[in-house]
C-alpha cells in the first residue's frame, strides 16, 4: 500500500511539475532552433547581417 | 480574357458539384454538413476529371467539353437551388474568428489574384513542361493522347484533363486560378478533419489557416501543381476509411481511391496503405468482423480499380504497360512497345538527383521531422512547414492518443511518410502528411495551454504567430510578381519576354501567319508557348518521336512531315543544331540564340 502511494505521489509530481516544464522546454528548444536555423541563416538575415557588420566595422 | 478565366472557373465548380452531388447518398448519415459539402466537391472534381478524359479518348474539342460541363451543371441546379435555398441556416451555424479566417481569405486573395497571370518559364517548370503541355495539345489534336515527346504526359491526368476545359473556356490564364478551387478544396478538407478529430470550429478554422500558410504546401497549390489537391483527395480518402460501417461508404472509399489513382501514381501508394489501416481501426478498435470487412473493403477496392482503369488502360493499350514509364516490377509483367531505354534512363537519374533528399538510413528517418522543419530546401521544399507541426504536433498526437480516428490517421501519416522516404523525398509530395501535422498542431496548441503554466501558453503562441508571419513571407515573396503581372500589363508583357526562354521565337510563329506547322529541333525549348502544330522529333528526356536518331535522318523525313518552318535555338555546348546556310531552307527570323527558318 506504502509502494503504491509512494508511485502514485511520484506520478503527480511529475504530472504537476516535470511534464508542463518538459513541454515547455521543448517548444522553446523548437522555436530557438527555427530562429537560428531558418531566419538568422537565411539569405536575407544574412545580407542584414553583412550591411550592419560593414557599416559598424569592429 | 480574365473574367473568361474567372467565369471558366466557376462553371468548372458548378458542373463539379453536380457531378460530386451524385455521391451524396453513399455518404455516410454521421457527417457533418462540412464533410458533405467537401466530399461532393472533391468527389465531384475527381468524377468531372475522369469523365473528361473518358470521352476525350475519341472528342475533345470545345463542344465536347461544353456538353460535358453542361451535364454537371444540370445535375447541380437540385442541389444547388437547396442550398441557396438553406443559406440563412449554413450562415447562421458558421461561427468565424477573425484571425485564422482574416489569414486564410488573404492566402486565397492573393492565389487568386496571382492566379490570373499569365504562365512563364521553361521545361525546367513542371506546369510549362508536362500539365499545361497536355491539355494544350489535345485541345489542338481534338483528342486526348499522350504527348510523344514529353514522357510525362503519360501519367494520369484527371486534373489535367480539367485544366484543358479551362483552357478551352477560358484561355491560358484559366487553369492558374483553378489554384484557387485546389487551395480552398484543401482548406475546406483541412476543417473538416480537424473537426473530426475533436476541435471546435475556431480550432477548425485555425487549422485550416495554418495549413494556408505553409510554404511548401503553398508551392504545391498554384502554378500548375496539383499536389494540393491530390493531398485534399487523400484525406478524404482517410476520412471516409476511418469512419465506413456500411456498404455504401465502402464504395464511396473506393471511388476517392480511384480519383487518388487517376490524379498521380502515387495514388497507388495511398490507397495500398489505406486498405490496411482501415482495417486495423475497425478490427482492434471499433471490433468491427474481420470477414465483413474483408469483403466490403475487397469490394471497395474492385469499385477503385474499375473507376480508376481508365487511366491505366489507355497506356496499356497505347504502350503496352498500364503505367508508363514503367517501374522496374512492372516491366517483369509487360513488355512496353514503346520503351527508349535512353528517355527512361534520362527520366530516371533525374528524378533520382531530385529525389534523394537528406539521404537514407533509419537515423536520417528518424530525422526526418527535424529536417522537413529546419532544411526544407534539401527536400526542394519552398520554405518549409512552419513550426507547429513539429513544436506541438507531438502533444496533439499524445493528447488524442486513445482516439481511434485520430490513431488510424497518425499511422497512414506514419506510412506514408515511409514510403516517401523510400521512394521520391521532395517536400510537396507529403502535403497531405502536413496538413495531418498541422491539425496534430492545433490539437497540441490546445494541450499545451492546458498542460503548461503561463509562459506554456506564450511559448505556444509564439510558435503558432512564427508559422504564421514566415508563411506571410515566404508566399508573398513567391507570389509578388505573379499579382504585379495580374494587375499591371505593361508588366506582364515585359516579364514574359523576360522569363520565357525563346519568347521572341514563340510570338514569331504564333502571329505569322505564313508558319503553319513547326519542326522544333531542340529538346528543351517549352512547346507549351506554341499556339500552332508542332513536330519535336527528340524530347527532353531522349524520347525519339519520329524514329529518327540523329539531325541528318529527321532532314531525310522532312518532306513527309508537312512542316513550313523549322525552330533552332543554341544548344548547351553553344552550336546550333543545323549549320551555317543550310540548303532547301530560308533563314527569316534571327534573335540572339535563336533562329527560324522556312522550309522551301
Amino acid at each position: 500500500m506504502a509502494g503504491n502511494k509512494e508511485g502514485n505521489q511520484k506520478r503527480l509530481k511529475i504530472a504537476r511539475f516535470l511534464w508542463p516544464l518538459l513541454v515547455e522546454l521543448w517548444i522553446f528548444v523548437a522555436i530557438a532552433t527555427f530562429i537560428v536555423v531558418r531566419v538568422l541563416e537565411s539569405h536575407a538575415a544574412q545580407r542584414i547581417l553583412g550591411a550592419i557588420k560593414s557599416s559598424h566595422p569592429l | 480574357m480574365k473574367t473568361i478565366a474567372i467565369a471558366a472557373n466557376l462553371l468548372l465548380v458548378v458542373a463539379a458539384i453536380g457531378f460530386g452531388n451524385l455521391l451524396h447518398s453513399l455518404i455516410p448519415k454521421s457527417f457533418s454538413r462540412l464533410d458533405r459539402i467537401v466530399l461532393i466537391l472533391l468527389g465531384g472534381l475527381g468524377l468531372l476529371g475522369t469523365i473528361l478524359f473518358c470521352v476525350g479518348q475519341v472528342w475533345f474539342t470545345r463542344s465536347a467539353v461544353v456538353l460535358v460541363l453542361l451535364l454537371g451543371v444540370l445535375l447541380s441546379l437540385r442541389p444547388l437551388s437547396t442550398a441557396i435555398r438553406d443559406w440563412r441556416s449554413v450562415l447562421a451555424e458558421l461561427s468565424i474568428p477573425a484571425i485564422p479566417a482574416a489569414i486564410a481569405l488573404f492566402v486565397i486573395l492573393l492565389t487568386a489574384v496571382g492566379g490570373l497571370a499569365l504562365p512563364t518559364g521553361d521545361t525546367n517548370d513542371d506546369a510549362i513542361a508536362y500539365h499545361y503541355l497536355g491539355p494544350k495539345v489535345w485541345l489542338q489534336q481534338g483528342v486526348i493522347r499522350p504527348v510523344p515527346d514529353e514522357i510525362q504526359t503519360y501519367f494520369p491526368v484527371v486534373v489535367e484533363a480539367q485544366y484543358a476545359a479551362l483552357m478551352s473556356l477560358g484561355g491560358q490564364r484559366a487553369p492558374g486560378f483553378f489554384a484557387v478551387i485546389g487551395l480552398g478544396s484543401l482548406l475546406l478538407t483541412a476543417a473538416s478533419l480537424a473537426m473530426r478529430m475533436g476541435l471546435d470550429p475556431t480550432g477548425a478554422w485555425w487549422a485550416a489557416a495554418l495549413v494556408a500558410v505553409m510554404p511548401t504546401i503553398y508551392r504545391g497549390a498554384y502554378g500548375g501543381f496539383l499536389d494540393a489537391l491530390f493531398a485534399a483527395f487523400v484525406l478524404a480518402c482517410a476520412r471516409i476509411a476511418f469512419d465506413a460501417e456500411q456498404p455504401g461508404h465502402f464504395a464511396l472509399l473506393g471511388i476517392f481511391c480511384a480519383i487518388c489513382m487517376g490524379t498521380k501514381y502515387t495514388g497507388i501508394i495511398c490507397w495500398v496503405l489505406l486498405v490496411p489501416c482501415s482495417f486495423l481501426v475497425a478490427t482492434w478498435a471499433h471490433r468491427r468482423g474481420a470477414s465483413f470487412l474483408l469483403k466490403w473493403l475487397g469490394a471497395s477496392c474492385a469499385v477503385a480499380i474499375a473507376l480508376a482503369s481508365p487511366f491505366y488502360l489507355r497506356n496499356w493499350i497505347m504502350s503496352g504497360t498500364p503505367m508508363y514509364p514503367a517501374p522496374p516490377a512492372l516491366l517483369k509483367l509487360f513488355t512496353p512497345n514503346y520503351l527508349q531505354p535512353a528517355a527512361i534512363d534520362g527520366l530516371v537519374r533525374a528524378m533520382n538527383l531530385d529525389r534523394q533528399g537528406m539521404g537514407g538510413g533509419i537515423v536520417n528517418f528518424l530525422l526526418l521531422p527535424f529536417h522537413l522543419t529546419y532544411h526544407t530546401a534539401n527536400f526542394r521544399g519552398a520554405g518549409g512547414i512552419g513550426l507547429v507541426p513539429l513544436a506541438l504536433g507531438p502533444f496533439g498526437i499524445i493528447a488524442r492518443r486513445r482516439d481511434p480516428f485520430a490513431m488510424g490517421l497518425f499511422l497512414f501519416a506514419v506510412l506514408q511518410v515511409g514510403a516517401w522516404f523510400a521512394t521520391a523525398q521532395v517536400a510537396r509530395y507529403m502535403i497531405h502528411v502536413y496538413v495531418i501535422g498541422a491539425i496534430f498542431g492545433v490539437i497540441g496548441w490546445s494541450y499545451a495551454v492546458k498542460t503548461a503554466s503561463r509562459n506554456g501558453r506564450i511559448l505556444s503562441q509564439a510558435v503558432v504567430a512564427i508559422s504564421i508571419l514566415y508563411g506571410f513571407w515566404m508566399i508573398t515573396a513567391s507570389r509578388i510578381e505573379d499579382v504585379r503581372a495580374a494587375i499591371s500589363p505593361s508588366f506582364e508583357a515585359k516579364r514574359w519576354d523576360r522569363e520565357t526562354a525563346d519568347a521572341a521565337s514563340f510570338n514569331y510563329i504564333n502571329h505569322e501567319l505564313s508558319v503553319k506547322k513547326v519542326l522544333i529541333l531542340n529538346g528543351q525549348i517549352a512547346a507549351y508557348f506554341i499556339d500552332k502544330p508542332y513536330l519535336k522529333p527528340f524530347g527532353r528526356w531522349g524520347e525519339q518521336t519520329l524514329g529518327a536518331t540523329n539531325l541528318r535522318e529527321v532532314l531525310s523525313l522532312l518532306p513527309g512531315l508537312h512542316a513550313t518552318h523549322i525552330l533552332d535555338v543554341r544548344n548547351e555546348d553553344g552550336n546550333f543544331a543545323l549549320p551555317e546556310d543550310p540548303s532547301g531552307l530560308t533563314l527569316v527570323f534571327e534573335h540572339g540564340d535563336q533562329r527560324i527558318y522556312r522550309i522551301d
